[in-house]
């Protein structure tokens, strides 16, 4: 425990130190967020919604798909290949700490992304905001095992961090426009949103969506076996391939 | 002192702790695909004592200590640290084991006081940051990230990262490899301390001369196997060596050519050994009357361009392996 206090913050110093992550975890999400807002924001989406009332639980995934496909794998991709993970096993640390660490960050940094985007949100659009933070806050919790799960899958399947980097970039852009974080499913022909309810992401957004606007939609039950289904096949995956040298 | 080939016998915990013998390595064997890495290798490491794994590079020395760190599975043999089997008894061994590795292995953003204070959190009872980063002359780098350091500061860094537990076991790869003379001298005589105070030290280095300088015992490797090993003044007189006197030769056997001065030094009284490297003999041997007469018979052949100075532990490597030691080294 001792260590694990003294990994966090430093593990949180090193995210800090690092100016890509940061960008694409606390300012990138304002793009789509302002662009998105200032043109279709003021539409109906869903009676007694507009677009953007419903738009901050989609930019939330976003990050939660580029933090558990690319945040996280590139980081334990090269602490791999720098041989951190190997130093670390060569101390009396365990390297699920220094994983479990990491993590706890990323989860600090979705917190504050989270609450960034709804006040910004809450601010230029005015937002209707109905939702229970701590339903919200653990459903994101929750969506994130199988997104971070495929994430460590993709580190297991690929050798260096480039390959991983490749991989995980497109597993993440392919999540993030079938999935209706970017663009809203809404919006896509009957049969696209049957192709898209096979993708891992729309079930985030979707369950994230019903908790923000505090109603569960009628397919939850399906989104969240779907959820708990994708967690366990990529945990196989990881089991069977995930080195940590 | 090392024991080669000794009877395998069962080992346990407590009577290793009780010989003082904190590694045990028996016949140990490792293969990459093709490539034997290590060949058979048995030594012994004993608390107090400074125990050099010498050889060129590709000898074997790293994959042997990280099958003692249980970095790597042995495919054959048996290691035991603190009488605990490091492959699978991981944590109990290194709660008292520190560790340096060859390669450098620590965030490139993560400043040197950091990385000190982190290590320094998984022990129960650690030396100060601030005291290593005295010793080891770092305090200037403090808040510098590592990778901003020197190699030769990274190094140093990871000496002290290795004692940072208070270890009764000190492994390290390669430690003075990118160090200036100044740091290496530092880094002995810091070394020797912590020996004097009953560790165990055990690492590898490439330099035979600092090894024959610095440690107690020396195995020297080559090719996955041990070659020899003992306390450097053993290994030197057990072949009686003596001095060295290296002299350019020709081709042939006309005057003045390799097969001719052979023969005229072969029959000197004290010469111990003639060896042809490359188009220099080296002649070995002890005694008055060895040099005298050696450097006479050199001049009768007509030979000026010669050398002479007291034979080392490459000699010795020269004389067992047949090979000029190369120390191949790119740091």
């Amino acid at each position: 425990m001792k260590t694990f206090l003294q990994l966090f913050p430093v593990e949180l110093k090193l995210f800090l130190r690092e100016p890509v992550a940061i960008f694409f975890t606390l300012v990138f999400p304002f793009i789509p967020l302002l662009v998105f807002g200032t043109i279709f924001g003021n539409s109906d989406a869903i009676p007694g919604f507009r677009v953007i009332d419903i738009y901050v639980p989609a930019v939330i995934s976003m990050v939660i798909a580029y933090v558990g496909l690319m945040g996280i794998p590139i980081a334990v991709s090269e602490y791999r290949e720098q041989g951190v993970l190997k130093r670390f096993r060569a101390s009396p640390l365990r390297l699920s700490h220094l994983v479990a660490a990491h993590i706890g960050v990323q989860f600090l940094l979705l917190a504050v992304s989270g609450v960034l985007l709804t006040v910004v949100s809450r601010l230029i659009f005015n937002i209707r905001l109905v939702v229970d933070p701590f339903a919200i806050a653990l459903t994101i919790l929750l969506c994130c095992v199988p997104i971070f799960t495929i994430g460590f899958a993709v580190v297991g399947l690929c050798k260096g961090p480039r390959t991983t980097l490749a991989a995980g970039g497109c597993v993440f852009f392919l999540m993030l426009f079938t999935s209706g974080s970017a663009i809203p499913r809404r919006q896509f022909p009957p049969w696209l949103r049957e192709v898209t309810d096979y993708v891992p992401l729309s079930h985030v957004v979707d369950l994230m969506t019903g908790v923000w606007v505090n109603q569960p939609s009628p397919n939850q039950m399906t989104s969240i076996v779907v959820l708990i289904g994708v967690s366990l096949a990529a945990f196989a995956v990881v089991m069977l391939s995930f080195r940590w040298t | 002192m090392v024991l080669l080939q000794q009877s395998l016998e069962p080992v346990g915990a407590a009577t290793e702790i009780a010989t003082n013998v904190l590694v045990k390595v028996e016949d140990l064997r490792k293969t990459y695909g093709d490539l034997v890495a290590v060949d058979g290798v048995s030594f012994e490491v004993e608390a107090g004592t400074i125990f050099g794994l010498v050889g060129p590079n590709g000898a074997g020395k790293t994959t042997t200590v990280e099958c003692i760190e249980g970095l790597r599975n042995p495919d054959g043999g048996k290691v035991r640290v603190f009488g605990y089997d490091p492959g699978s008894e991981h944590r109990r061994i290194y709660s008292q084991l520190g560790v340096q590795l060859q390669e450098n292995g620590l965030h490139k953003n993560i400043q040197v006081r950091e990385a000190l204070r982190l290590f320094a959190s998984m022990y129960k009872d650690p030396v100060p940051a601030d005291r290593l980063l005295n010793e080891f002359d770092l305090e200037s780098k403090a808040k510098a990230r590592y990778e901003s350091l020197s190699g030769g500061q990274k190094r140093k860094l990871q000496t002290a990262l290795a004692l940072v537990g208070r270890p009764r076991l000190l492994i390290l790869d390669e430690p003075t490899s990118g160090l200036d003379p100044q740091s290496r001298r530092d880094f002995w005589t810091s070394l020797e301390r912590y020996r004097r105070s009953g560790l165990a030290i055990l690492l590898t280095t490439h330099d035979m001369r600092e090894a024959e300088d610095n440690c107690d015992v020396i195995c020297i490797v080559d090719r996955g196997k041990v070659v020899t090993s003992g306390s450097p003044k053993e290994l030197l007189e057990r072949e009686q060596l003596g001095t060295r006197i290296t002299v350019r030769v020709d081709q042939g056997d006309d005057r003045g050519g390799e097969a001719t001065v052979r023969q005229a030094l072969d029959r000197l009284p004290g010469v111990s050994r003639i060896e042809a490297v490359a188009g220099r003999l080296h002649v070995y041997g002890e005694g008055d009357d060895f040099f005298k007469g050696a450097l006479d018979i050199l001049r009768e052949q007509g030979l000026g361009d010669m050398s002479s100075r007291t034979a080392n532990l490459e000699d010795l490597y020269l004389i067992l392996t047949g090979r000029d030691y190369q120390h191949g080294e790119t740091h």
